[in-house]
């Protein structure tokens, strides 16, 4: 039976839970918890992975049931104070998947719009929002340009910009350095001190135990073991830490007696860009690699190690200097492991071609290794995250090669998958292969590593032993090792999305309302179906051309540069005509191979070949002269398209560009299992699955992110149900556009 | 059940007699815009390697249409909501447009027919029937869009009637092979994985190991 409560007005609990499950489907994510939330309590949630962390947290805030789907048994009440919209900060792993707009500002007011805030108060909110996290940013900078660490502080500037009763962060510093990672921890503490209730999800929880004062344990099948204070439980429960996963022994590990073996890589000076025009990602970097080795480069987030790693691998070429490998080859694991999977079952995975019901012992082994065994017959996409990377590493390291390069294999892993990771890397490099893996967990460079090279900007800054690094507080400091270093806040400053110049911007065609130009446009370029003769279809392509070069804020010569390429195609649909219309029996046909060309049939493809300039020259003066987020805002506030869709569309556009740089990186991945597996006509559709399975699971992300921060209800399904951050742009010369457009591509046709 | 959303007034709603199927769920729309805007891409590739390729006869360049309009195809079959492939033609030519298309605004224009097309089909099913035929029946019914578009814009009423027929047909068999069968395939492999549980579409399709 479920039933959820919404508890009386003022309750002493936040939520409670009285003998709850959770059901998604056929797993069960959460068993029968017991347990009250108390206001004030601030906690701090750990479990090995699978435990139902997350699904504890939404269920407590009201995401579960109703945002993600899911059976519930038991007793749920919420305090009534989690029902106001914003009352809930929620903040989540992935800082990319929980944005929905473009631009930094835009993303605080999102939370505010939905809350109805006034208008003509937005700025004001949006840059107190800023502030309390410590974020000195222009609002208007492309969120997509800021380093991991300050899109985390963004995401709880806009969860904060809603003074919530209740902030949840769920692991929000799994993808960050580690400098990053106390930038994030100490901003929270921060927040801590304003009164704000706030429970955090963490695996690298170490950080937290003296700020967080309270700590639920859930064990693996997702029942709540114990909670008390912080400091407590840790002392009392390091047994059943140990059991669950959560922590491993210390280990002694001899690293003094590594042989080293012969060189299997020397790399000479080496320098590698991405693209001809682009920067170099690394350079001047000089190394000898040796069998025996087990290497970790270490850096901050785009300081070039995954690039290093590729150059190494072979899968790109230096652009200077020189690589020399050894014969045996080089096996890549990429940062993604969906990349590389090519077989629709995990066993044939493992074996690395299909093998029937017939199993060899060799897989049977590595899925009892790497705790398989009961995934066998699934989809690896179907995995876990956790068992996807097990997955790829296991199917990496059966290959015999003599060096391994694998991009963080042990990313948001549990203590003991961890563990069974770098023992099977170990057991490789004992076998006098040399094993190069990038990471930033310190722990696991000190405990596994027999050296390390750090990276900056592309430059190598250190190579030595791990005790040698530990002397070196100036290059901890550069590689964003360890905190306190300032951060770079932008990342980037390549724009994803094609900002208008404020020449454009300040244009008389750029300032007029999105939606309404778009809809004139429409209109007019619609009627270019009725031109017939040349007379009508050259003014019509000509009026587009003249409003791009004198109301648009383009130079004539962009404007050529754009549409000069598409007189080809014109060309191509004049010849069609040329070639196919139809004549009347007495008109003069020439004979042409076995084409009959005709001169009406010529002059029609020159009316469709205008017209068709005129649909392109229409199509540049309203993308060259419309923002994104201004169009979708305009069509729900003007033309009462819902919410919803207008929002949902553009958080799902949002991605477009990122899909460009995972393309880019699969085509890669499959370079390197392709070449192992063949080529065929069905490896089309399986080729298209990592970026559609990606696509899917990130539409669920995003949707959720959008609905934890108040886009329910009215403020969703209504155009009147929200504030909009961007001040109304509708005015008089919205209509007198599109009199004079439509009025004078009827006149074109009229004469 | 708590935070349910309420019903409210949505576009299409009236077309159908069925109130499961009314109900667009946020991922259902973030979903379709990242699969149209994707297969916006495909289509402006698809532009100009039609270019590329020396068919400069009209209902031999018919098979080549089909895939113009695949997310109205894979978008419905997965989400299962009324409007689908009318919004995913829309996004889906709409991105084709602005990423530089040599079809211009027409890129877009000619996506909202297409979609109007496919609608009709999965309309017919009352938006029910989501069987392979049917996909293929739908995606083929977005040739006819396709059809009445080229017959005003791109001088189709020019050919003489043998070619309009020849073209129609061919667009309607492109239609059902390029968008309706190779949706169909992408959904059911993607199905298998497991990714699309929490779609209505996804339900239909078994995941490996599950049995």
């Amino acid at each position: 039976m479920m039933a959820v409560k919404v508890g009386p007005l003022q309750s002493d609990s936040v939520a409670s839970f009285r003998d709850v499950s959770v059901d998604f489907g056929p797993d069960r994510a959460l068993s029968r918890v017991n347990w009250d939330w108390r206001w004030g309590e601030s906690v701090l949630v750990v479990g090995p992975s699978g435990a139902g962390k997350s699904t504890l947290a939404m269920l407590a805030t009201g995401l579960v049931p109703g945002s993600v789907e899911a059976q519930v048994l038991g007793q749920v009440v919420r305090d009534k104070r989690l029902s106001r919209p914003g009352a809930v900060g929620y903040v989540f792993q992935d800082a990319d998947s929980q944005f929905c707009q473009i631009r930094a500002g835009e993303e605080v007011a999102f939370g505010l719009e939905n809350t109805l805030v006034d208008s003509d108060r937005m700025d004001d909110a949006v840059r107190d929002a800023l502030t309390t996290v410590g974020l000195a940013i222009d609002p208007h900078l492309e969120h997509s340009m800021l380093s991991g660490g300050t899109k985390q502080k963004l995401a709880l500037a806009c969860a904060m910009a809603l003074k919530p009763d209740v902030l949840i962060l769920d692991e929000p510093t799994a993808n960050l350095d580690p400098a990053s990672t106390h930038a994030v921890f100490s901003q929270v503490q921060d927040l801590l001190e304003t009164g704000v209730t706030v429970m955090v999800i963490e695996h690298k929880y170490e950080a937290l135990v003296d700020r967080i004062p309270w700590m639920v344990l859930l064990d693996r099948n997702g029942s709540i073991y114990r909670t008390g204070p912080t400091l407590k439980l840790l002392n009392q429960e390091r047994d059943w830490m140990l059991s669950q996963g959560l922590i491993v022994p210390p280990r002694m590990r001899d690293r003094t007696r590594v042989s080293l073996g012969r060189p299997v890589l020397q790399l000479d000076d080496v320098a590698a860009r991405y693209t001809r025009k682009a920067p170099d990602a690394i350079q001047n970097v000089s190394l000898a690699i040796h069998g025996g080795e087990l290497v970790a480069l270490v850096g901050a987030n785009g300081a070039g190690k995954s690039t290093l790693l590729k150059v190494m691998a072979g899968l790109m070429s230096p652009s200077r200097g020189s690589l020399v490998g050894d014969s045996k080859g080089v096996a890549m694991g990429f940062q993604n492991p969906e990349h590389q999977f090519v077989f629709e079952r995990v066993v044939d995975e493992l074996a690395n071609r299909y093998v029937g019901n017939e199993r060899p012992d060799s897989v049977s082994d590595l899925l009892e290794e790497f705790r398989l065994g009961t995934e066998a017959e699934k989809s690896p996409y179907a995995l876990s995250q956790g068992q996807k990377r097990r997955l790829s590493v296991a199917v990496m390291v059966q290959q015999d090669r003599s060096v391994y390069c694998l991009d963080e294999p042990t990313f948001g892993q549990d203590a003991a998958t961890r563990e069974t990771i770098m023992t099977r890397l170990a057991f490789r490099q004992e076998q006098g292969a040399a094993v190069i893996i990038s990471t930033h967990d310190l722990d696991l460079v000190e405990n596994w590593a027999s050296r390390v090279i750090a990276l900056d900007e592309g430059e190598l800054v250190f190579d030595g032993s791990f005790q040698d690094l530990k002397q070196r507080p100036d290059v901890l400091a550069r590689c964003r090792l360890i905190g306190g270093g300032a951060e770079g806040t932008v990342k980037s400053t390549k724009s994803r999305f094609a900002i208008p110049s404020d020449a454009v911007k300040n244009s008389a065609v750029g300032r007029l309302n999105p939606a309404f130009k778009l809809f004139s446009i429409l209109v007019a370029a619609g009627f270019t179906a009725f031109a017939h003769r040349l007379s009508q279809a050259i003014p019509l392509a000509v009026l587009p051309i003249m409003l791009l070069i004198f109301f648009s804020g383009l130079t004539v010569g962009r404007v050529t540069k754009r549409l000069l390429p598409f007189v080809v195609f014109f060309a191509m649909y004049t010849w069609m005509m040329t070639a196919y219309a139809a004549v009347g029996p007495h008109t003069p046909v020439v004979h042409f191979l076995w084409y009959r060309l005709s001169y009406p049939g010529f002059m029609k493809g020159l009316v469709l070949g205008f017209r068709m300039l005129a649909a392109v020259a229409f199509g540049l003066l309203f993308v060259s002269t419309v923002d994104l987020v201004q169009l979708v805002k305009s069509l729900s506030r003007n033309f009462r398209v819902p919410p919803r869709f207008a929002y949902g569309t553009l958080a799902g556009l949002r991605f477009f560009p990122q899909f460009q740089e995972e393309w880019a990186k699969l085509r890669m991945a499959r370079k390197v299992r392709g070449r192992e597996v063949g080529w065929s006509l069905g490896r089309v559709v399986t080729y298209a699955l990592p970026l559609l399975s990606d696509a899917v699971r990130l539409s669920e992300r995003v949707a959720i992110a959008m609905e934890a921060r108040g886009f329910v209800g009215e403020a969703a399904l209504r155009s009147t149900g929200r504030t909009y951050y961007h001040p109304s742009s509708r005015g008089p010369r919205d209509l007198i556009f599109g009199i004079v457009v439509v009025g004078l591509t009827v006149l074109a046709l009229w004469h | 059940m708590l935070n349910r959303i309420p019903l409210g007034p949505r576009p299409a709603a009236f077309l159908i007699g069925e109130v499961r199927a009314v109900q667009w769920k946020m991922r259902d729309i973030v979903l379709t815009a990242i699969f149209s805007a994707l297969s916006g891409a495909i289509y402006l590739g698809w532009d100009f390697l039609f270019k590329a390729v020396p068919v400069a006869n009209p209902v031999a360049a018919a098979a080549f249409n089909g895939l113009w309009w695949i997310a109205g195809g894979i978008v419905p079959y997965v989400i299962r909501r009324p409007g689908a492939a009318l919004l995913a033609e829309s996004i889906g030519g709409f991105v084709e447009f602005a990423l530089g298309s040599p079809y211009g605004i027409q890129a877009f224009t000619i996506g909202i027919a297409q979609g109007l097309g496919i609608e009709m089909g999965f309309m017919l099913g009352r938006y029910r029937r989501y069987s392979p035929l049917w996909v293929m029946f739908s995606c083929a019914l977005g040739g006819i869009g396709n059809y009445v578009y080229s017959y005003f814009y791109y001088g189709v009423n020019q050919y003489t009637a043998a070619i309009q027929l020849g073209y129609i047909v061919v667009t309607m068999l492109s239609g059902a092979v390029l968008a309706g069968l190779l949706s169909w395939l992408i959904a059911r492999a993607l199905g298998r994985t497991g990714v699309l549980n929490n779609f209505q579409g996804g339900r239909d399709i078994q995941p490996r190991g599950s049995a």
